[in-house]
């Protein structure tokens, strides 16, 4: 018995032993790739096709809710549509500017009228050609829109689509829209069929323009699809040459990051456009996936509350907050280091972006202590701190670059629906939170906007908001861009949101995978996915 | 025994009424409604106001729970507000995966706790029962995540013996999740196995079947197992049983598509009919299940079924 015990005793000791042995690993120096690439052309004929898998998965982190392509947008529902459907233009977002789609031309006639060429010959998943009269109705045909959908603004501004001929139309819009343009390449402004639509109300959107027809959906777990031959993004230039091989295509939900990497490690999936940063080190030294670092237009930002917040009325306690958060410490801890920083909550791509700030914002712990003696409670302060559970690790970091000034981070934990009501009853100090940065120049309306659901600062500025209507109104290019660098200067100076920086996706794929899109804005376009054996 | 069932079919009616309640009630209390989950930047407060009307939640709780209730007592569970699908339909369509996991999952811990649980009761204080003790206290502490987690990375990363999650390889596609479910239910069935068979190992009837000759096999797996079962069934069933609501965690991991993880979605999404349905028809299946345990009690043990026969003859006789 005696030796018994010796021995499992040993044998526990080397367990313990190994197990801490393997957490001295080797910290591996990692460079960002940065590129959205698998754009090589490919000749697909009949003999070129056996060779690539017929039915591809791809793993994603978010659920599919919803089958309407006009009625969610949100990362996942957007990759649904890019697959199903087509907008009038599309955005590049190397070179940072509108593309023809659906439609080939385009012009703002003013700030109220918009007219487009549509593009000849494109044929929607039940046969039928797309004309003027589809593009009217997926605008002004269906009612729902205008409650339902979580783009009901844009629908609601306009007043009319009049059909000029089968393949010109002209938008009127009830009040004047700079942006209109831009926001066409946002995926909820999907063309869908008119005649399918009224022939069947709850199906017949699933009819669209796209490479793929959605042949089943079950929500929260799996949305599949069946290639279209007769679309017409098999004849696009620079895709792909020839129908692709894959003839089936399956989206299916993983929510746990791990699970998702086994996935992709197990070349159960093809690709995986959301991988934890935390696993990068291991997935990138898997020689059989391809893993690329994308920056992201996804920006990381403290939100600081302006009206009943123990910062509202207290401009240093804003700065010293802002000048002791350590954001290249918060970088390396979130992000290992390879972020950009931003100095403005602005996209990088978004339409008037400045940055050139004469104050600008850096770490420096002896100003933010100086600042937090002039504060109103310069021997310290509770700060409430929301975060959801995905910013938790992020939040306890701030909570000790912020305690070396006396403020005392409070976090709280919550999820979506649970920080809509927080923001509602006005319960914080700072919220910590990412926001998809869109090209729209609008795109950050809310930030002043005492009518806004999203003005989670919920910061008030008649003036600042008199001059975002003013750009939306304002068709003349440098005007317009000039208005905007106002606000950002003025947003720099007030301080209701402290800009840390733009996130890193890891994304990754199997090797012999191609033709995949993952691109910035997180909404990947997998239409010209293949998978080589 | 007739009578007994219709009672217990019966309680199921106050038992959905309290928990579709408690759910309407609590999901009600935390914050945020479904339409919190929708809000985009560019939405105006108006706008708000106008999709939260488009879902009938501007209306008061109680008038939207004596809403739900009728329409359950025409039979419909209601209509999910993300997917926009009837409950009922979303839950037929995950919970034969669920099933198909509590049993396999059930089918692993029986075939493997029931032997060791009757080896350890034979041979108490042994080093085989030190082991069994400790492997018993070692499936209680692994989380269901890790245990997951690495059986993903031994058995389909390393090796692609199996498929690491969903379930399109049929049955292969089940033992992973099966085997992380069954783990911690196969150490608290092997310990009750264990003390159940010791109870009645010491038994002066098993004492006699030995003096009788009859064989050590028969003795352990005919008389005493059969006396040991009642504990035993029903922790496994209870067990089983758990499965339809507990296995959440796993089917997450290994992205089971279960009702499990859908109620999970529907809680975070705030999706109440969805979250409420689905739980009702959980709770359904689980009282059932209930039942059937204790109908099997009579089957496994006829001692139950005397039981009832005095205690009916007691009433009858005042």
């Amino acid at each position: 018995m005696k030796n018994v015990k010796r021995t499992l005793s040993m044998v526990l000791a080397l367990i313990l032993a190994l197990t801490l042995l393997a957490g001295c690993g080797e910290q591996k120096e990692t460079t960002p790739a940065g590129t959205q690439g698998g754009n090589t052309p490919v000749e697909t004929t009949a003999e070129v096709a056996k060779n690539y898998k017929k039915k591809i998965v791809i793993g994603v982190a978010n659920p599919m809710t919803d089958d309407d392509p006009q009625g969610l947008y949100d990362n996942m529902h957007a990759t649904m549509v890019n697959l199903s459907h087509n907008q009038l233009l599309t955005y590049n977002f190397e070179k940072r500017e509108l593309e023809p789609e659906l439609a080939v031309e385009w012009k703002a006639e003013d700030a109220k009228t918009y007219w487009f060429k549509l593009r000849q010959g494109v044929k929607f998943s039940n046969g039928e050609e797309m004309k003027a009269e589809d593009v009217q109705f997926s605008f002004t045909g269906r009612e729902k829109l205008l409650t339902e959908s979580t783009q009901s603004a844009t629908f609601k501004k306009i007043e009319s689509v009049e059909i000029i001929n089968d393949y010109e139309v002209r938008f009127h819009l009830k009040t004047g829209d700079a942006d209109f343009l831009t926001r066409m390449y946002i995926q909820t402004f999907a063309i869908v069929s008119k005649k399918a639509c009224e022939a069947d109300p709850n199906k017949g959107y699933y009819v669209g323009t796209g490479g793929w027809k959605m042949t089943d959906f079950v929500p929260s777990d799996h949305v599949t699809y069946q290639r279209v031959d007769t679309s017409w993004v098999w004849d696009r230039d620079g895709y792909i040459k020839g129908i692709n091989p894959t003839e089936e295509l399956e989206l299916r939900y993983q929510p746990e990051a791990s699970t998702r990497t086994a996935a992709l490690e197990a070349k159960q999936i093809a690709a995986n456009a959301s991988i934890d940063m935390a696993e990068y080190d291991v997935v990138s030294a898997n020689k059989d996936l391809e893993i690329t670092l994308l920056p992201a237009e996804v920006l990381d930002y403290l939100i600081i509350n302006m009206n009943n917040g123990v910062a509202a009325k207290d401009d240093n306690l804003r700065l010293a907050i802002a000048y002791a958060l350590n954001i290249d410490e918060a970088n390396a801890f979130a992000q290992e280091g390879l972020a950009k920083k931003t100095l403005t909550i602005w996209g990088s791509s978004q339409y008037g972006y400045f940055d050139d700030f004469e104050n600008k914002l850096e770490f420096n712990l002896d100003k933010a202590k100086e600042y937090m003696s002039k504060s109103k409670n310069p021997s310290g302060v509770d700060f409430k701190l929301y975060v959801t559970n995905n910013y938790e690790p992020m939040a306890t970091l701030l909570q000790g670059q912020l305690k070396k000034i006396g403020v005392n981070v409070i976090v709280k934990q919550t999820d979506k629906a649970g920080m809509a009501e927080v923001v509602k009853n006005g319960e914080h100090d700072g919220i910590f939170m990412s926001i998809t940065l869109q090209a729209i120049g609008d795109r950050f309306h809310f930030v002043c906007n005492p009518n806004s659901a999203t003005n989670r600062a919920l910061y008030e500025n008649p003036e600042m908001l008199a001059k975002f209507d003013a750009a939306l109104q304002e068709v003349d290019d440098a005007k317009r861009k000039e208005l905007y660098k106002e606000i950002q200067i003025e947003l720099n100076e007030v301080k209701p949101y402290i800009p840390f920086f733009y996130e890193v996706l890891v994304v990754g794929k199997n090797k012999g995978v191609e033709g995949e899109q993952f691109l910035p804005d997180n909404k990947p376009d997998y239409t010209y996915i293949r998978w080589a054996e | 025994m007739l009578k007994y069932t219709l009672k217990r079919i019966l309680l199921l009616i106050p038992t959905i009424i309290g928990i579709s309640l408690f759910i309407f009630l609590a999901m009600e209390a935390a914050s945020g409604d479904f339409v919190s989950t929708l809000i985009t930047e560019e939405m105006t407060d108006e706008e708000v106001h106008a999709l939260r009307a488009s879902y009938g939640l501007d209306k008061p709780v109680l008038e939207r729970y004596v809403d739900y209730m009728w329409n359950l007592l025409h039979g419909d569970l209601g209509t999910s507000y993300t997917s926009r699908m009837p409950v009922m339909e979303l839950f037929m369509q995950k919970i034969g995966n669920t099933t198909m996991l509590a049993v396999a999952s059930t089918i692993v811990c029986i075939l493997i706790s029931i032997p060791l649980g009757i080896f350890a009761a034979r041979h108490r204080g042994s080093i085989f029962d030190n082991i069994s003790n400790v492997l018993g206290v070692l499936g209680l502490s692994i989380p269901n995540f890790w245990l997951g987690l690495m059986l993903i990375v031994w058995f389909s990363v390393q090796r692609s013996w199996l498929p690491p999650g969903g379930n399109d390889d049929g049955i292969l596609s089940v033992i992973l999740p099966a085997i992380t479910v069954g783990t911690g239910h196969t150490a608290i069935l092997m310990r009750t196995t264990r003390s159940a068979m010791l109870d009645t190992l010491r038994q002066d009837y098993l004492r006699t079947a030995r003096a009788k000759g009859v064989s050590e096999r028969k003795v352990i797996n005919v008389h005493a197992l059969r006396n040991a079962m009642i504990p035993i069934l029903s922790v496994a069933l209870t067990q089983f049983a758990g499965c339809f609501g507990g296995a959440a965690l796993t089917e997450t991991v290994f992205g089971w598509p279960g009702v499990g993880k859908m109620v999970v979605d529907a809680v975070k999404q705030r999706d109440i009919p969805l979250a409420c349905g689905t739980l009702i028809m959980k709770c359904i299946i689980i009282s059932l299940i209930g039942l059937a345990t204790d109908l099997l009690y009579v089957v496994v043990d006829p001692r139950v079924k005397t039981q009832f026969a005095s205690a009916k003859r007691g009433k009858r006789n005042g």
